[in-house]
């Protein structure tokens, strides 16, 4: 699924260079969750932005779905986020003006996806996190839980192969937290990819495996238990 | 993304900042409005100069002397009774000449009087002139070889002198030059509207012969009226008469001889000259209304970086970005161009109406009111909509 070659990704901040991850190699298999942890600054974003396609690593290569996807160019990397991955972010990102039906059409209007049909297949993801009765509102009438779910349901619509959270419950109460977590559990046991960005221990062990990162490397890989289809580390 | 779409989003967007919306669609609506004020007042100046010099006689050409430094001396030819005859004779395209002069006098009714121009003519003016009669009748070719005293009266002049009573047949009184004439009232000319040069409806008219010989103390025909065969006969006409004024006079530079064709050529030259400075003047407030809204649409786009972020990590292209923008500008410019056409149309036609021109509200000047609007949208949401389009994923998303 997920497929890192030494990748090294540097940011050029002016006349110095900040190497925000340095030749990472991780493979991810399908249905795989994994949890990747570490301090503020020890790259977790980045590594994030690269494997959600949001940005290219300067060098490495990196394989989506046996995919080289590391020199695409934008309009290509737009297509993969769009069909190939789903994000949920820390901050939900949902579009305040816009119903929560007409965020979770997001992703499906910009696959070309007919009205009707994106109506259907929205509802359906809305059903499915348990929001059926909250289409109508706007981000700003619902709780923080409910917008995550919002979000969750976003993240699926175009059935991704990558569920990629970045701190899902940095801003709810913990039992929201875990009921964000109950689904993002749920999703992967019906064979979703889904990886897992948190600094929180108790939340990365939800996982199967723990990347731990520290100063833009991998500085362990924790196997919690057996799961989906583990294929190790190299 | 479906172009409906993008269309919807630009209009939800243009309505959840209704303020912001209304001002810089306001910089368009001037813009248009004045573009097509000008241009609408423009078209209809020229549209009722040109329908005077329409209305002044069919395939009329005038031959005047020429007035200015040096044209007029002792040796400069005039032009003559008999000249007119040869004119006639020596341009096969010409089918009408009639020689004219003038003198200012007062005619006398009873106890009335009135001022006014006493045009000597031929029997053939009233035809080259476009000029029809309402009573009576017009002057007959012996009453010009009688030089008879015989008086046709402006619509204005019979009004003054006889008001409704029937003028024809009545003998008035003709003071010109110091000398007192009578005149027998043959015909009224039917009422016609300011003209550029002159009001035949304030005018008399007298056999041109009567005037030179009996009345003027100096005797001089100021022009000759020349009609063409037809409109297409008018060029090779204008050369005619040129050729012959040029041989008999030895003189070619001594008159000027203009058709209808090139009056209305020359009107069209300042009036469009006119109308393009006018418009341009009025373009500049439409730049105006185009950085105002490059200014609401950069605006827009640094406010909306987040969504920007958010939309491309969801899928969007940068094309899809770039679009939602420029719709969004487009729409701007176009709401502004709608309502400035209509404000620009009012205000045209209330100056039109103000002036007593003929309106003149085109399809053309629609056309310019989305053209312009649009090309301004285009243009300066260009700018803005690329700066979204380009912008970096990650940074979009973490901007706050």
């Amino acid at each position: 699924m997920v497929d890192l070659e030494n990748v090294t990704k540097i940011y050029s901040m002016g006349s110095f260079e900040v190497t925000a991850i340095q030749d990472i190699t991780l493979s991810i298999a399908d249905a795989d969750f994994v949890s990747i942890m570490g301090p503020s600054g020890s790259g977790k974003s980045t590594l994030m932005h690269v494997l959600g396609c949001l940005d290219r690593p300067t060098s490495g290569r990196y394989r989506l779905c046996g995919q080289d996807v590391s020199r695409l160019d934008d309009a290509s990397l737009a297509q993969i986020r769009n069909k190939r991955i789903g994000f949920v972010f820390q901050q939900f990102n949902l579009l305040p003006r816009e119903t929560i039906l007409s965020n979770v059409e997001v992703p499906l209007i910009y696959a070309g996806v007919k009205a009707k049909e994106r109506r259907r297949i929205a509802t359906e993801a809305l059903e499915r996190v348990g929001l059926s009765d909250r289409m109508r509102h706007r981000p700003s009438e619902i709780s923080g839980g409910q917008k995550q779910r919002a979000a969750i349901a976003r993240a699926l619509v175009n059935n991704p192969s990558l569920i990629l959270a970045d701190e899902p419950t940095g801003n709810l109460d913990s039992k929201t937290g875990h009921e964000i977590l109950d689904i993002l559990s749920q999703l992967n046991s019906e064979g979703a990819t889904v990886v897992l960005v948190t600094h929180d221990r108790e939340i990365a062990e939800r996982a199967n495996r723990i990347v731990h990162l520290r100063d833009g490397a991998i500085e362990l890989v924790e196997e919690l238990r057996k799961g989906g289809g583990a294929d190790g580390v190299s | 993304m479906g172009f409906l779409e993008t269309i919807g989003l630009a209009f939800r967007n243009l309505w959840a900042n209704r303020l912001r919306t209304m001002l810089s669609a306001l910089g368009i609506v001037i813009g248009v409005a004045s573009v097509i004020t000008m241009i609408s007042v423009g078209t209809s100046a020229e549209r009722r100069i040109a329908s005077e010099i329409a209305g002044l006689g069919s395939n009329m050409i005038l031959v005047t002397p020429k007035i200015g430094r040096g044209a007029k001396s002792a040796s400069s030819p005039s032009l003559t009774i008999e000249m007119a005859e040869e004119l006639k004779a020596a341009a096969p395209a010409v089918s009408a000449v009639s020689p004219v002069a003038q003198i200012e006098g007062q005619l006398r009714w009873a106890s009335s009087s009135t001022n006014t121009s006493i045009i000597g003519i031929t029997s053939d003016y009233m035809r080259i002139a476009n000029q029809s009669i309402v009573r009576g009748r017009s002057l007959i070719p012996a009453e010009v070889d009688s030089a008879a005293k015989s008086i046709i009266l402006g619509a204005k002049t019979a009004s003054a002198l006889f008001e409704d009573e029937d003028p024809i047949g009545r003998e008035i009184g003709v003071v010109a030059a110091g000398r007192r004439f009578d005149f027998t009232v043959v015909g009224v000319v039917a009422a016609k509207s300011d003209m550029l040069f002159m009001n035949s409806d304030s005018q008399a008219f007298v056999p041109i012969t009567c005037l030179l010989y009996r009345m003027m103390p100096i005797r001089g025909i100021s022009m000759y009226y020349c009609q063409a065969q037809s409109p297409e006969m008018a060029g090779p006409a204008v050369a005619q008469v040129e050729r012959y004024l040029a041989s008999r006079t030895g003189n070619p530079g001594a008159f000027n001889v203009g058709s209808q064709e090139a009056l209305l050529d020359a009107v069209h030259q300042v009036t469009s000259t006119m109308t393009l400075l006018l418009g341009i003047i009025a373009g500049i407030s439409l730049l105006v209304g185009g950085i105002g809204i490059m200014n609401t649409l950069l605006t827009s786009v640094a406010e909306r970086t987040r969504e920007i972020g958010i939309r491309k990590s969801l899928g969007a292209r940068n094309r899809d970005i770039l679009l939602q923008f420029l719709v969004e500008a487009l729409a701007l410019s176009l709401i502004g161009g709608a309502i400035g056409m209509i404000l620009g149309w009012m205000a045209g036609s209330g100056i039109s109406r103000l002036a007593g021109w003929p309106p003149s509200f085109s399809m053309t000047s629609v056309a310019a009111a989305v053209g312009f609007s649009s090309a301004v949208g285009l243009i300066f949401g260009i700018f803005p909509a690329v700066k979204a389009a380009q912008m970096n994923p990650v940074d979009a998303l973490r901007y706050e």
